[in-house]
């Protein structure tokens, strides 16, 4: 599905992620491990093509992504790429529901509303399609913004530490949200988590070691 | 879901900004069109008043006088003129034309003309109804008069002395309405027309009591300068002004200046006095405009504060944005529509409300309705004040635009 091959990333004169080489099949769901500062959310965004790699090679589903353009890219990504940040990041002067034809307007595909419903209700928040997200508690929240990631089917999920902000109840809840739905989708999942309660969620786990 | 709807969704969420700048944008347009729509009309008016005079000749003062009273009949006129100097700028063969008219009395507030029928040709007027005056105290009424005093054909009505109201009724000497007038779209519709002896009539017997009036008067203070404001016609044939055509454009190059040489003659040239009047005022409605363009850029500066403050907070939006697909292009588009919308609603708001205030000032101020007709038509100087509008939304909206284009998606996601 992915491969990275011989990847040096540096923020000015310092390293901050290396990987000589990683690569996943189709389907498959990977916890990319490591503290704080090894750059796992720099891995993630060199495999969503936010970043380009200072040295090496990103190809994901037959892509190398070094050959297209900052345009192509960002349309590269709306297609194949759903990415659930952090902090989340709703809208939020649009309700739920408009955040996830957002994610179908951006991405090019035929706005689908009837769809964007039916995932929300995947998940559990169907009803709160029209709130806002200021009115959203955060296992809500992240709900909507795993949906939003999977509108578009991606063959790519990812996800950067998504349990964090969440009790220990929600956190395997919200792990095993991300591994269905990247099953519902086809797509595969990479989340990355430095969290101990998920850490048997998963099959296979990238270890990175924190930079030197 | 598209770029309008969200830049919409945006200028949603924070109402009160959005609204003040609105409102700033609005008021600042509907300043310069109002301003736009009556110095047109104005200029259009004044210049249409005075298309076929070229010249006014009457008692030596100030040449605006002659003109705003003479031309456009909204001053006193200074004073009389014999006749015979009338009759001696007839016999010039400068001159093709010399309509004598004769001021002093008003019904209602509307000027009534002692002149003679050529006075018509001069402002484009016909005849609605009715038939010219061939009698004394036989009336034409323009027709604004005839329409708000409701006098129809054959109604008999009295003049009073003095231009304003409230003068002196001259109960005894009634006027008989004998032809009613087309609207002419001048000052025309606002008078009413007479023959110069019918004021000779009304005023003779008037001089006699007015003389013995003041004998038991006199001493009293201001009864010389009220005397000035009203030229009773004394019973020696005297007119107060004449409105000249000339025969050929070279007569503006000589004649004005041999009537001003004659000692008892002032002459002035309405196209001159009025250009002058343009000037005078100008600097006033450039003084609004002035105000008007900061209403307008205060707008775009708040709009511009509003987009900044908002990047801050923005700026992972746009960053989630480009995660979900969005170009560089396609995020910076989004506040340069979101600014495009408010400062086109504002622009397209303030020139209906421009409109709307002329319309409502015209039907408040019966003498501004005629300048009110341009309030149904829009001026092509009207595209400039929208672009102006525009460009102002367009340059409030360059830095931030461009700080989107800019923005480091993964170091902003990496931030938080």
């Amino acid at each position: 599905m992915f491969a990275l091959n011989g990847i040096e990333h540096r923020f000015g004169k310092t390293l901050a992620l290396r990987v000589p080489a990683w690569s996943a099949a189709p389907g498959e769901r990977w916890l990319l491990a490591g503290p704080s500062g090894s750059g796992k959310s720099t891995l993630l965004h060199l495999l969503a093509g936010l970043l380009r790699p200072s040295q090496g090679s990103v190809a994901v589903g037959g892509q190398n992504l070094a050959e297209l353009s900052d345009t192509a890219l960002d349309r590269w990504r709306g297609r194949h790429v759903g990415f659930v940040p952090q902090r989340l990041h709703l809208l939020a002067s649009l309700s739920a529901l408009d955040n996830l034809l957002l994610a179908q307007y951006l991405a090019g595909a035929r706005a689908d509303p009837a769809g964007a419903q039916a995932v929300l209700v995947a998940l559990g928040v169907g009803d709160l399609a029209l709130r806002m997200p200021d009115t959203l508690s955060q296992g809500q929240a992240q709900r909507v913004a795993i949906a939003r990631a999977a509108i578009n089917r991606p063959a790519l999920l990812l996800a950067d530490e998504p349990t964090a902000a969440l009790d220990d109840a929600n956190a395997l809840a919200a792990a095993g949200l991300l591994a269905a739905q990247a099953d519902a989708v086809g797509a595969t999942l990479v989340v990355a988590s430095h969290d101990g309660r998920i850490r048997d969620a998963f099959a296979r786990r990238y270890d990175l070691e924190a930079a030197a | 879901m598209n770029l309008v709807r969200i830049a919409y969704a945006y200028a949603r969420r924070s109402p009160l900004a959005t609204l003040l700048n609105l409102l700033l944008l609005t008021l600042g347009v509907a300043t310069i069109t109002l301003l736009l729509l009556l110095t047109t009309a104005l200029d259009e008016r004044l210049k249409r008043d005075a298309a076929a005079i070229d010249l006014v000749v009457g008692a030596k003062g100030s040449p605006l006088q002659l003109v705003l009273a003479g031309v456009y009949h909204v001053d006193v006129p200074p004073g009389n003129i014999p006749l015979e100097e009338v009759e001696r700028l007839r016999r010039n063969t400068l001159i093709r034309e010399v309509v004598p008219i004769a001021l002093g009395d008003s019904y209602r507030g509307y000027h009534i003309v002692g002149t003679e029928p050529s006075f018509l040709g001069l402002y484009g007027a016909r005849l609605a109804g009715g038939a010219l005056w061939s009698a004394p105290l036989e009336a034409v009424l323009g027709a604004e008069v005839a329409r708000r005093s409701g006098l129809a054909l054959g109604a008999q009505f009295a003049g009073s002395h003095g231009l304003v109201e409230g003068g002196e009724v001259h109960a005894d000497n009634p006027y008989r309405v004998v032809g009613i007038l087309a609207p002419a779209g001048t000052v025309i519709d606002r008078l009413v027309l007479t023959g110069v002896d019918s004021v000779w009539k009304v005023h003779e017997h008037e001089a006699q009591e007015e003389h013995a009036q003041e004998s038991t008067a006199a001493g009293q203070p201001g009864s010389a300068s009220a005397h000035a404001e009203e030229p009773a016609v004394a019973p020696g044939r005297e007119v107060t002004m004449a409105l000249v055509r000339y025969s050929t454009p070279l007569a503006a190059a000589s004649l004005p200046r041999q009537i001003n040489a004659e000692s008892s003659l002032q002459s002035a040239s309405p196209a001159y006095e009025s250009a002058r009047l343009f000037t005078v005022f100008g600097v006033g409605t450039d003084v609004i405009r002035g105000f008007a363009l900061f209403l307008i850029a205060a707008a775009a500066l708040g709009m511009f504060i509003a987009l900044y403050q908002a990047m801050e907070a923005r700026q992972y939006d746009l960053a989630i944005m480009r995660t979900l697909g969005a170009s560089r292009v396609r995020v910076c588009g989004v506040l340069l529509l979101e600014s495009l919308l408010l400062s086109t609603a504002g622009a397209l708001l303030g020139v209906a409300l421009g409109h709307a205030l002329l319309a409502a000032i015209g039907a408040w101020l019966p003498a501004a309705a005629s300048l009110a007709s341009g309030a149904s038509t829009l001026l092509p100087g009207e595209l400039g004040v929208v672009t102006l509008a525009l460009a102002g939304g367009i340059i409030a909206a360059l830095l931030p635009a461009w700080r989107a284009y800019r923005l480091d998606v993964a170091a902003t996601l990496a931030k938080g």
